[in-house]
């Protein structure tokens, strides 16, 4: 049967696309069912180890305490001013990570095509851009308190630090990459200036930026996090340390399962995007996976 | 149909120097081929003749015009990298239409005529990643033609198809070229190709590369390899080459201790 679908495929290349468009939903409702299932499984083995005293409840509170836990109080700890409660922690983390993202991505991607247009300009960019890059996000806290005191700048200021310089290299290393055949071809075409950016550079160099970008974003919800649990007191990191120094543990509990949760649904989202903006991929693809 | 006129054209890249002193000329029309070993300086003579690159030294003249950058009336094809990924196989032909001041509808137009040419409107919504090699040949090669190139600058174009798709590409460009009357230049590294295509061959020899001898082919085609006057250039082709890969391949001293290195072909056998 196999072969026959096959050579099918050979025959007639219009089937190739059809057989491969159903074959694309495919492996996503799979790797959906695999995450249903993959914590299907952790929750009801941690559910299990408190159940028979493996864990301690106390310390490693199973779901069907903390998930409750969090809908009756509303997952607030402190009193007063200080009073922390989770889902406004939470959107003021998602908002701050978004907003340190966009700025840092969108201004790595406008500096690395500038440095990657400008040679003069490379001379003296990539060096600062490479000694900016190493620096640990966690670093540029104390600097970023002061600069801004502990609310949201700060921590935007983090993000973006953590992210900026090392998008700019990979937007210059991206660029490089591109095959010059493609610029002699296009050029030869009467491709020239801005026309060739953004016609034939961007869209070559567009796949390992998307990747890039999505590194940045781990190292940009790590910045937050570290940013909130050391100085920045709001936010889900600050709620995380504010239940570990209550031993509130269900809160500690709650407050990682949902950092892991929205760090995957923000991969998820930049992978859709990919997937929407650099259409040309998958489609190159679905016929080499028909074809094998 | 443009003349080209190669004046003591030198290309240094640092201290390397590529081409030395290259004087040639290729007439309008004509279907000129150029052969020699890796290194000879041959895909950079088409990047100068396609105003790509600058000469160190000396000028390339088309029709008397001395070449300053891409022209509109030539075209350079690769091997790799031809077709952009990112296009459809149609805005792909239609790209050089675009940046010529066409509206995209009216590109569009064309490049579905200039497929129809080739028998390739059915794969105009494809993405050249859904193409095969030859597909995807043809379609770069319908791209060069959309835009009625009168010099036609091909390099290693048909290098990466299989023997046959190579043969039925080779006679597809014989006979758009008997239509177009453009003047083409090719690369190539397979001596059947240049002697079944070629009017005039010019053999390259490396380091530095220049062209050491001009062999015009006046055999009628469709053409017969076997024929004898063919096979004489053939092996007078193969032998030089021979004679050049090896001269790169091995020092002075080293030739002497492997003296077989050059007994080569001399056109007897």
């Amino acid at each position: 049967m196999g072969l026959s679908a096959n050579l099918r495929i050979w025959r007639t290349p219009v089937a190739a696309t059809s057989v491969a468009a159903t074959g694309s939903r495919r492996p996503r409702w799979r790797s959906l069912g695999g995450l249903v299932v993959a914590w299907l499984l952790l929750g009801g083995a941690w559910e299990l180890g408190a159940r028979i005293g493996f864990l301690n409840p106390a310390i490693l509170p199973p779901p069907s305490q903390f998930i409750p836990y969090l809908l009756e109080t509303s997952g607030s700890v402190g009193l007063g001013v200080n009073k922390v409660g989770y889902a406004s922690s939470l959107v003021e983390t998602v908002l701050r990570v978004s907003a340190g993202f966009g700025l840092g991505v969108g201004i790595g991607l406008v500096a690395g095509m500038l440095l990657a247009a400008l040679p003069w300009a490379r001379v003296i960019g990539v060096p600062v851009a490479q000694i900016l890059a190493p620096i640990a996000p966690i670093a540029w806290i104390p600097l970023a308190i002061v600069l801004f005191g502990t609310g949201d700048g700060a921590a935007v200021f983090v993000v973006f630090m953590g992210i900026a310089a090392s998008m700019t290299l990979a937007t210059v290393a991206a660029v490089a990459g591109v095959p010059a055949e493609y610029i002699k071809s296009a050029r030869s075409l009467g491709s020239r200036g801005w026309r060739l950016w953004l016609r034939v550079i961007l869209p070559a160099s567009a796949p390992s930026i998307a990747t890039a970008m999505r590194l940045s974003f781990f190292a940009a919800w790590m910045s937050v996090l570290a940013g909130e649990m050391a100085g920045i007191n709001s936010g889900l990191g600050s709620l995380v340390i504010l239940g570990q120094q209550e031993f509130q543990m269900k809160l500690v509990m709650a407050g990682l399962v949902t950092i892991g949760f929205l760090g995957f649904g923000f991969d998820r989202v930049l992978l859709l995007l990919r997937e929407r903006l650099l259409w040309w991929e998958a489609r190159g693809s679905r016929v080499d996976a028909a074809g094998a | 149909m443009p003349e080209i006129h190669l004046a003591d054209i030198c290309r240094d890249y640092g201290r390397h120097r590529a081409l030395d002193h290259v004087d040639l000329t290729i007439e309008s029309g004509s279907l000129a081929v150029f052969v020699g070993p890796t290194g000879c300086g041959k895909s950079t003579l088409l990047e100068l003749i396609a105003g790509l690159q600058t000469p160190t030294r000396g000028t390339v003249a088309i029709d008397g015009e001395d070449v300053v950058g891409p022209r509109h009336d030539t075209v350079l094809i690769f091997q790799h990298h031809n077709l952009f990924d990112w296009l459809t196989v149609r805005d792909n032909v239609a790209f050089g239409l675009r940046h010529r001041g066409l509206s995209r509808q009216e590109a569009r137009r064309r490049a579905v005529e200039q497929l129809e040419r080739v028998g390739l409107t059915k794969f105009a919504d494809r993405v050249p990643a859904e193409l095969s090699g030859g597909m995807r040949q043809r379609v770069g090669l319908a791209r060069a033609l959309v835009v009625s190139p009168r010099l036609l600058l091909m390099d290693e174009p048909f290098g990466s198809l299989d023997h046959q798709t190579r043969r039925i590409m080779q006679r597809y460009l014989l006979s758009t070229w008997r239509q177009s009357k453009a003047t083409i230049v090719l690369v190539t590294h397979d001596l059947d190709e240049a002697l079944r295509l070629a009017d005039r061959i010019v053999m390259f020899s490396a380091d530095p590369g220049r062209p050491v001898e001009v062999v015009d082919v006046d055999a009628p085609r469709p053409r017969d390899l076997e024929d004898g006057r063919l096979r004489q250039i053939r092996n007078r082709l193969l032998s030089h080459l021979e004679i050049e890969v090896t001269l790169s391949e091995f020092a002075g001293e080293e030739l002497s201790a492997v003296p077989f290195a050059l007994e080569v072909n001399d056109g007897s056998a």
